[in-house]
């Protein structure tokens, strides 16, 4: 592909429209020379033509048509009158405006050395010449200056060509068949670039040629070898759809699956073996039908990428860089309304690349890098989801810069930045309000940006990812699903009604029993949390969340969920089944409700509300421990260690195995009572020794600045105890690299814990202090 | 305000909490008995549901919480008028359905001002009848929810 694909594109479907026009008008215009409407309509054509290419640059075109166009004035202004000469000379014009078309549809040029322009151009400048007169006697003589130059034609055939006045002029093509050959040798090789070949709008309709058999070079021609079967060209294979029909087509599709899930409930139960039998042909026919259907609104992604390099070359052009673009799976396909819903995301991800990402030549060379920065789009499937990449070459993203904006724009508290690593610090341009342009240009930075890409991909199911090397660039990394009109989804029940969770949202299911409630929920900071395989998960009440009041359960059933970098645990009264839900939109009036991502129809004809993930979790503010989880990803687990990190001694940071904590508790300062010197709760049914963490580890007490007591409680083997803390930071996993560095009693060392020091406590030690007081 | 003349005679009407109603018959899809609900949890409140209208999904809005009137009392059932507004289809949750009348000859007067403000808020204006007093009801501004708590206090 090249350079304004799109507006090519478009020329040749509006040209090879017009042609087709011209060569009826043509031939009209054989039996009725002098109508000047004909005329007029003739020249509008070419002069059409020869503007638009001499606008792109093919400058082969635009002078074939500009000689062309001269002739048809002086026919239009009365001149010269039409002869047998003049019509030939323009159907011959016709035809190589066509083939040159051809070329370009190809090659993206008009340079196809196969298409000779010259005898048609030097035919009709004879013309113009001699006032719309051969000079000569013979008609030969000047029509075909080419044949003497041409070799022999071979035999030719002509299949349904569609105009019978067009053979001669076929023949006359033909005639360069060595060029002809060539032509067609060059389209198998560079078939790859045709992605947009399927595309009907793409591929117009090419009678002239495709209707032209040659028997004599048939065996060597690699792209369409005769077998004896009537070939069907794109023009016959495929038929222009309108969009609205397809989607009227999805709807009813959407509405014959739903009404199969009825009759398959129905059926179930059934002893009829008739019916059963014919139900599940339904079935089959009914998936198959629906997988057919969605086929049909499967579009390439190259439909939005042949508008890049466009915007790449104008950008390149505007903000001084130098940039070479490479795109990788054009044909990946996917549905229309995904695509239509990505183009705009993908858009300003690429202007952000080239404005924040790829820098200037002179920088570039500085660093030691090539002039032209490469920005590369990739997109591939990968388990029913669709990758898109954009990755550029460029300065990288670093996260002291963008931790230093974060924190000026108050996107983030220093608290919370401190908590925060590389990769969730430099995936802070996606927060709201967050523009990193030092200067604010008019292609990106105007504060507007990547949270609205973000939100628009997530909305659409999707989720975007960004990687980045500081000084060998970034990578954007975009998960979209295949189609959203039919989605796999988990019914869940709360209280009467049921709710669809979107399968592409779901990790896995667990189930609590009563027995182990107690010890595996346990509530940090006041919200509850999971202990789910050594790591906390935050726990969000479905019926809490709607605003109603949750039945009581002896047991737990959490469908543990994921939007992007959050991960928490939805308690849910029940689950139902999982099934294939056609999502439909719902009403103005509920907009603004984040957490319902639409609305579908179950088996019973009953409306379901489909859950939005993401936006649970912004409601719920469940963000706020994400980046607890956000290494969940990693693979290696292995050598990992789950840290409590707490804040003791005003500020400083110390950590505890997290399978040293048994629960975390608040008391109220006066339930702190003494008994012999030593601070104790009463604390289910027995007493609670406490010790208090600070002087344990050598620092300063500030624990008695809050209302409440933050306890950590440490279970022994014969009894537990309570660690005084100021606060609880966070929960992070992470490969703890130890260090001598501030080891003393009380700490076995340090360690950089989300880059900031932080002492490891010696669990022993400070529980040997338990009984003395503070 | 309108004119009579841009305003079709036909009223499909209806009962809300004992006042009479009327929807130009152009704005109105069809009328329905009561249907299946789905509740909307912290939707707005005059959001009492989502319906299956043949496989498309209609908001339910209760015109006795839209317009502020006493609910409806517990067991009876709201019939729906579903109309069409500014592209969508949604339902209007009311007591009872009237007749389609004709009101050719009457003139459309400007609504009392002892009407409750969230009442006069919908409506067009009335038209004087024989027995009863038709408010004539302005259904874009009927379904649209956020405007009544702008101008109610609502609860959003």
């Amino acid at each position: 592909m090249d350079d304004d694909a799109e507006i090519i594109a478009e020329f040749l479907v509006e040209s090879h429209e017009n042609l087709d026009q011209l060569d009826r008008d043509l031939v009209e215009l054989e039996q009725h020379p002098g109508s000047r409407e004909l005329l007029s309509s003739i020249f509008r054509t070419i002069h059409t033509i020869k503007g638009t290419s001499g606008f792109l640059a093919f400058g082969r075109l635009e002078r074939l048509t500009h000689v062309g166009e001269t002739l048809l004035s002086k026919l239009r202004d009365g001149e010269y009158a039409m002869n047998d000469a003049i019509a030939e000379a323009l159907l011959r014009m016709v035809d190589t405006v066509r083939a040159l078309l051809d070329g370009i549809e190809h090659s993206g040029n008009d340079k196809d050395p196969a298409v000779d322009v010259t005898p048609v151009q030097a035919a009709i400048e004879v013309l113009l010449e001699n006032g719309g007169q051969l000079p000569g006697a013979g008609s030969e003589l000047v029509a075909e200056p080419a044949l003497e130059a041409s070799t022999p034609a071979p035999v030719v055939e002509v299949r349904g060509a569609p105009a019978p006045s067009l053979e001669t002029t076929e023949l006359a093509e033909a005639r360069d068949a060595g060029g002809f050959e060539a032509r067609s040798a060059r389209t198998s090789t560079t078939g790859a670039e045709r992605v947009d070949a399927p595309t009907p709008e793409r591929e117009p309709a090419s009678p002239a040629w495709d209707g032209v058999e040659r028997r004599g070079v048939q065996q060597a021609d690699p792209v369409e070898p005769w077998d004896g079967v009537e070939r069907r060209s794109v023009a016959d294979s495929s038929v222009r759809v309108d969009v609205e029909l397809l989607d009227n087509l999805v709807q009813l599709v959407g509405e014959l699956v739903l009404t199969r899930n009825q009759i398959l409930q129905r059926t179930e139960s059934q002893d009829d073996q008739e019916l059963l039998r014919a139900s599940q042909r339904l079935d089959l026919v009914a998936s198959e039908l629906q997988e057919s259907v969605m086929k049909t609104r499967m579009q390439p992604i190259g439909q939005v990428w042949s508008k890049m390099p466009r915007i790449v070359r104008d950008l390149a052009r505007q903000l001084g860089r130098e940039v070479d673009l490479q795109m990788e799976g054009h044909d990946t396909e996917m549905d229309r309304s995904v695509l239509e819903a990505v183009k705009d995301p993908l858009t300003h991800m690429v202007r952000n690349s080239m404005d924040h990402g790829i820098e200037r030549p002179e920088d570039r060379e500085a660093a030691g890098k090539p002039r032209a920065g490469t920005l590369s789009l990739r997109a591939f499937h990968e388990s029913g989801q669709v990758v898109v990449e954009i990755a550029d070459d460029g300065k990288g993203i670093d996260p002291e810069r963008i931790a230093a904006v974060a924190l000026d724009r108050g996107v983030v508290t220093r608290d919370q930045l401190a908590r925060m690593e590389t990769k969730e610090i430099v995936n802070l341009i996606f927060r709201p309000g967050f523009s990193t342009a030092e200067t604010v240009t008019n292609v990106s930075g105007r504060g507007v940006g990547m949270d609205v890409v973000r939100s628009n991909i997530e909305r659409i199911g999707g989720t975007v990812d960004l990687t980045s090397e500081v000084g060998a660039g970034s990578t954007f990394r975009i998960r979209i699903p295949l189609t959203l009109a039919i989605i796999p989804a988990l019914v869940v029940g709360e209280g009467e009604e049921r709710y669809a969770i979107p399968q592409a949202n779901l990790v896995e299911l667990v189930r609590i029993e009563s027995d182990d409630l107690d010890r595996q929920v346990e509530d940090l900071a006041g919200s509850p949390v999971l202990r789910l395989r050594g790591r906390l998960l935050p726990l969000v009440n479905l019926a809490e969340a709607l605003g109603t009041e949750p039945v009581p359960q002896d047991h737990l059933t959490v469908v543990v969920v994921q939007a992007d970098d959050v991960r928490f645990g939805l308690c849910v009264n029940a689950v139902h089944d999982t099934q294939e839900i056609v999502v439909k939109p719902i009403g103005r009036q509920l907009k603004g409700l984040a957490m319902y991502a639409g609305a579908t129809i179950m088996g019973d004809g009953r409306v379901a509300l489909i859950l939005d993930v993401p936006g649970m979790a912004h409601e719920q503010g469940v963000g706020a421990v994400d980046h607890a989880l956000s290494d969940t990803r990693a693979a290696d687990h292995e050598d990992r260690t789950a840290l409590l990190v707490l804040e003791v001694a005003d500020g400083r940071r110390a950590a505890l195995p997290l399978a040293a904590v048994a629960r975390l508790e608040e008391f109220p300062r006066d339930r702190v009572e003494h008994s012999g010197g030593a601070e104790v709760v009463q604390y289910r049914d027995g007493l609670l020794p406490l010790v208090r963490l600070a002087p344990a580890i050598g620092l300063m007490d500030t624990s008695d600045r809050t209302e409440q007591v933050s306890v950590v409680v440490h279970e022994l083997a014969d009894r537990a105890v309570g660690i005084v803390i100021d606060r609880v930071l966070d929960v992070v996993e992470t490969s703890v690299v130890l260090t001598d560095v501030g080891r003393r009693y009380g700490v076995s060392g340090s360690a950089v814990v989300q880059e900031r020091v932080t002492d490891l406590v010696d669990l022993e030690a400070v529980v040997a202090r338990t009984g003395v007081s503070a | 305000m309108i004119t009579t003349s841009t305003i079709a005679d036909q009223y499909c009407t209806f009962w809300v909490a004992g006042h009479f109603f009327g929807v130009s018959v152009n704005e109105v899809q069809e009328v329905l008995r009561h249907q299946p609900m789905t509740p909307v949890p912290r939707a707005n409140e005059a959001v009492h549901g989502l319906i299956n209208l043949r496989g498309q999904i209609v908001t339910a809005v209760d015109l006795r919480v839209r317009l502020g009137l006493p609910p409806r009392p517990e067991g009876e059932l709201p019939m729906n008028v579903i109309v069409r507004s500014r592209g969508e289809v949604v339902s209007l949750l009311v007591d009872d359905i009237g007749d389609v009348i004709d009101t050719h000859g009457l003139e459309l007067e400007s609504v009392p001002s002892t009407m409750p403000a969230t009442v006069q808020d919908v409506v067009l204006g009335v038209r004087p009848m024989a027995e009863e007093i038709l408010l004539v009801l302005d259904a874009d501004r009927a379904v649209d929810i956020f405007a009544m708590a702008e101008n109610t206090g609502g609860n959003a």
